[in-house]
């Protein structure tokens, strides 16, 4: 992997952990407390069913990522690294 | 609190199948009158049960005594029986007729927009067969959000329906409740039928219900704010002794924003209460179909 597309995606796990804090105003928790690898629902972040509809309207608003094939791919909600290069390999905006 | 409703862990496959024989052989009336003979078993000895339908007693008719509320709680097991044999009766032979009231409200709706729109029903009279009968008259497909293991009655009824393909459940049990499957379903044009009276998580806002606090979900009402699309309340009951016609009346339709720095439970607030009314105002009219359930005023116990 190329050192530019590693630092593209090192930004990204960043720019995402603030976004999540941010859209889903997760009030006690910091961006950089959230592990790339940890899992975003259940015992890791422990997100729940609604904020995965907030994650998808925040892919949309944010990325211009289309929720029309999001909805079937819910592995892509498994943690930050796969939200992140399901942005990157999809992002309009 | 558990969250297994108490109407699916009642009856055994005996009785469901002396009740589809009875239905056979002596149509809707005669197996809804002995329902009045089976439910005085579960009001003597289901405590449980009695537990579960006495806060809305209490609530519905506080200058009740204590065996007059018991009759109350009689009353809503045979209503709650009775609701599943016609579900049952119309599964099999569509014997239900459905008078609809203010049916025009959900239908410019989904004749002015390509996208779908929340249904938000209740456990309240016949709500199972009204469900399973509304594809054909809105002309669109409709998904049904539920726990389909708890709902063996609405299962059952769209395995029979000849628009079966139309029509199709989206689990809460699935990964992330089915809210997903929800947002495609709302964007392809379905019809997404939500349950909006029993809290089954910590999504619930506070709203007043018969004249105290009381705790109501706001999932359905967050949904629709995330989707730009209404939601319309539907309340389906028995009118008087007849067992073959419900009203199906249509509500007001809402349309939740979310603005503001508030928590979503309180933004959501207004829009839990304007259903919650209407909720009310039906269980004023018809006590004994509302099927709650629930302690919803019980703020001590957290729901998980």
């Amino acid at each position: 992997m190329s050192d530019a597309n590693s630092a593209a995606k090192e930004k990204m796990f960043a720019e995402l952990k603030a976004k999540l804090v941010e859209w889903l105003s997760l009030d006690d928790v910091m961006p950089e407390e959230i592990g790339t690898d940890d899992a975003l629902f259940g015992q890791g972040l422990g997100l729940d069913s609604l904020d995965s509809v907030e994650i998808v309207v925040m892919l949309q608003r944010e990325y211009g990522i289309s929720t029309k094939d999001i909805s079937r791919k819910k592995e892509v909600f498994t943690s930050v690294r796969t939200l992140a290069q399901y942005i990157l390999d999809n992002r309009t905006e | 609190m558990t969250n297994v409703p108490l109407s699916a862990r009642r009856g055994n496959k005996f009785g469901i199948s002396f009740f589809h024989w009875a239905l056979k052989v002596f149509g809707i009336n005669r197996p809804c009158e002995f329902v009045w003979v089976i439910c005085l078993y579960y009001v003597i000895f289901d405590r449980e049960a009695v537990k579960a339908a006495m806060p809305y007693v209490r609530r519905r008719f506080p200058e009740a005594g204590r065996l007059r509320k018991m009759w109350y709680v009689y009353r809503i097991f045979v209503s709650n029986g009775q609701a599943l044999v016609i579900c049952a009766a119309n599964v099999k032979s569509n014997r239900v007729s459905l008078e609809f009231e203010h049916f025009e409200r959900a239908k410019q709706y989904l004749e002015s927009v390509p996208e779908g729109m929340i249904i938000i029903t209740s456990h309240f009279g016949n709500w199972q067969t009204a469900m399973t009968n509304l594809q054909n008259d809105l002309g669109r497909p409709i998904s049904f959000l539920m726990q389909p293991e708890q709902n063996g009655a609405v299962l059952e009824a769209l395995r029979h329906n000849p628009a079966q393909d139309k029509m199709r459940v989206i689990s809460t049990d699935s990964e992330m409740g089915g809210m997903l499957e929800v947002m495609e379903a709302v964007r392809t044009g379905h019809v997404v039928c939500i349950m909006a009276d029993r809290a089954m998580n910590d999504r619930t806002s506070e709203v007043r219900f018969f004249g105290a606090r009381a705790r109501f979900p706001y999932t359905a009402f967050f949904m629709a704010a995330k989707l730009g699309c209404p939601v319309i309340p539907l309340f389906v009951v028995r009118k008087g002794k007849k067992h073959d016609i419900l009203k199906v009346s249509f509500g007001k339709l809402i349309y939740p924003v979310l603005r503001g720095e508030k928590n979503a439970a309180e933004i959501m607030s207004p829009y839990v209460g304007e259903y919650v009314r209407e909720l009310e105002n039906k269980a004023k009219q018809y006590p004994f179909q509302c099927f709650l359930f629930q302690d919803v005023w019980d703020f001590k116990t957290e729901k998980t």
